[in-house]
């Protein structure tokens, strides 16, 4: 019996659940060793896989100079990682890439990793279609790619269409690249995790009434989980009101860093409303604009920002628990400043008001000051029936704090609890 | 002592002996991101020490310290810098060969980059003798296969 064994051979074998034949294909973890293994190298093939996969390609490439055993082992890693700047000219890259892929043997890809650091405008668009055509007919799950040019930034590229048309395709990062295509016919269908960044769309192809059209018609926004984008200047000059996520059915994690709009193209309102979105980081935006956070099922709200322009105002109807990280980047106080800060804080007060069905709130800020709209709270509106039950307090910053009536603040929660044993935890 | 139901493990402590005899405690919480002592645990209950006959003393408080981060959501890339600083090479081995044992999936990960990270600048003797691997080439072999590799790997940085 199982029981037996286990206790008193001291090994445990597990078979391979698979059923494919291919080596790349067996899950590591299906290729449990047995336990008498102490040198690595008796170890099945699909675990040396696994740490050559986290290795760019022309170093795994080299192990199979180890032994005749190793010879092949690199041609069915399932990962490809190529990086043009460990070579010392363009010409030598373009080459041992193409080598690679008439190399390798015809077992999966899992990982296509793709950076080529270019020193002019151009990017090589006929390598560049090799490689992504290669991944897709080899069932490439992840695709990460990084085309920035010394000089200019994003050079422009068309993404080829085996891109997406690849079902395998989960996630997909595509950095430092201005992309030519207008538009997909399909998006990319099984697309679960997209991240853009430093990613511009050329002036042609962009839809200024609605900034992100483009995105969402390029790679399809409906079927993504997550989606980050970082680094980009978008322009509007539609309708006051954007709400770009609104059909994004299945986001639940979404973070916007490094955005701005440019100039006064920038709508009034900026809403976030994702139906299942969970999680939203905000980090180091420049909108000057209100920013609506009206996602129902908003659980972790992270806030990082440089301009102190922004404020919020929330539509969240409910929610058992939720976690508010407030950073604000130190600068000299000013007066000017000030104000906006309140506004910040007062949207949050507001944010809360509305939530009397959280149970737990935790809201740490990591500022230089902390201070909160007066106003606000010297006529507390105390909610009867607010289910509060605790609020972690977390007052930290490696410059100097200054709370501003602190008391108040915590007066202003307590009153609104229900609860006799409302805590209120200071970290 | 009845079995607790698994939605209160949080404060239970599950104890497992090395191979060399030692035992040491961790959380259920920990237990269970280490699939091969749930499924020890699962067919054997949680209230007897668990017997770890491929893991030594040496390295599992160094895979109980790693999964206590976990369990409190704290694993960051300091701390995970910190973890593998002042270990070396053989050293990580051992850790990975364990967590490879112990079905523990993060930590698996996490050293199979670091692996990676330490062998990528190293000789082809070095990774030899790093897997325990014999050089059954021929002189003539080996030089034919420099010769290949160097046509196609030219205008390689810090080629060996």
């Amino acid at each position: 019996m199982q029981k037996t064994n286990l206790l008193e051979s001291g090994s445990i074998m597990k078979r391979s659940k698979s059923k494919k034949t291919a080596l790349a294909s067996q899950n590591v973890y299906d290729c449990v060793a047995t336990g008498h293994e102490d040198r690595l190298g008796d170890m099945p093939d699909c675990i040396l896989h696994h740490i050559l996969s986290f290795m760019e390609t022309r170093h795994a490439i080299r192990t199979c100079g180890l032994s005749k055993r190793w010879r092949y082992i690199w041609t069915s890693i399932p990962c490809l990682y190529f990086n043009s700047k460990s070579f010392t000219r363009l010409v030598d890259f373009k080459k041992f890439v193409l080598w690679v892929l008439s190399h390798r043997d015809n077992s999966h890809v899992k990982v296509l990793i793709y950076y080529r650091f270019g020193v002019d405008y151009a990017t090589d668009q006929y390598l560049f279609n090799k490689v992504i055509e290669y991944a897709a007919l080899h069932g490439v799950q992840e695709i990460r790619i990084n085309l920035r040019a010394k000089t200019s930034g994003c050079p422009p590229i068309e993404i080829p269409l085996p891109l997406f048309t690849c079902q395998s395709l989960k996630r997909l990062e595509l950095k430092d690249c201005q992309p030519t295509n207008i538009s997909s016919p399909f998006g990319c269908k099984s697309l679960d995790t997209l991240h853009l960044e430093h990613f511009s769309m050329f002036p042609t192809a962009a839809d200024f009434s609605n900034p992100f059209a483009s995105l969402s018609e390029l790679f399809g926004f409906t079927t993504l989980t997550a989606l980050h984008l970082n680094n980009f200047a978008l322009c509007y000059t539609g309708m006051e009101c954007l709400d770009p996520f609104a059909k994004c059915f299945n986001l639940k994690i979404l973070q916007l860093s490094e955005m701005s709009f440019k100039s006064d193209l920038s709508p009034k309102d900026f809403v976030i409303s994702a139906p299942k979105l969970s999680n939203l980081s905000l980090i180091c935006n420049r909108f000057r604009c209100k920013i609506v956070v009206a996602s129902p099922k908003l659980l972790n709200f992270t806030y990082l920002y440089s301009t102190p322009c922004a404020f919020f105002e929330y539509s969240l109807p409910s929610l058992d628990g939720l976690i508010i990280d407030i950073h604000e980047l130190p600068e000299p106080l000013e007066k000017s400043h000030r104000n906006k800060r309140e506004e910040t804080l007062h949207g949050l007060i507001n944010m809360l008001r509305g939530h009397h069905k959280a149970e737990a709130v935790k809201l740490s800020f990591c500022t230089v000051a902390v201070t909160c709209g007066a106003a606000a709270l010297e006529k507390p509106e105390c909610l009867s029936y607010s289910k509060w039950k605790s609020l972690d307090f977390g007052v930290g910053s490696t410059y100097k704090i200054f709370i501003n009536k602190l008391d108040h603040i915590t007066a202003y929660f307590r009153n609104c609890s229900q609860h006799v044993d409302f805590e209120i935890v200071n970290i | 002592m009845a079995q607790e139901a698994s939605s209160s493990t949080s404060s239970k402590t599950i104890s497992l002996k090395t191979g060399d005899g030692e035992i040491f405690e961790i959380e259920a919480s920990a237990a269970k991101q280490m699939k091969t002592v749930q499924r020890l645990i699962d067919d054997l209950g949680d209230d007897i020490t668990i017997p770890l006959h491929n893991v030594f003393s040496k390295e599992l408080p160094k895979i109980i310290e790693y999964y206590k981060k976990d369990i409190t959501g704290e694993i960051t890339k300091d701390f995970e810098a910190e973890f593998v600083k002042d270990l070396n090479d053989d050293e990580v081995k051992v850790l990975f060969l364990a967590a490879n044992y112990l079905d523990a999936n993060k930590l698996f990960e996490f050293l199979s980059q670091n692996i990676a990270d330490r062998l990528e600048s190293k000789s082809v003797e070095y990774v030899r003798k790093y897997f325990g691997v014999e050089n059954d080439f021929t002189p003539e072999e080996e030089s034919k296969l420099r010769e290949e590799r160097a046509w196609s790997f030219r205008g390689i940085k810090e080629d060996e």
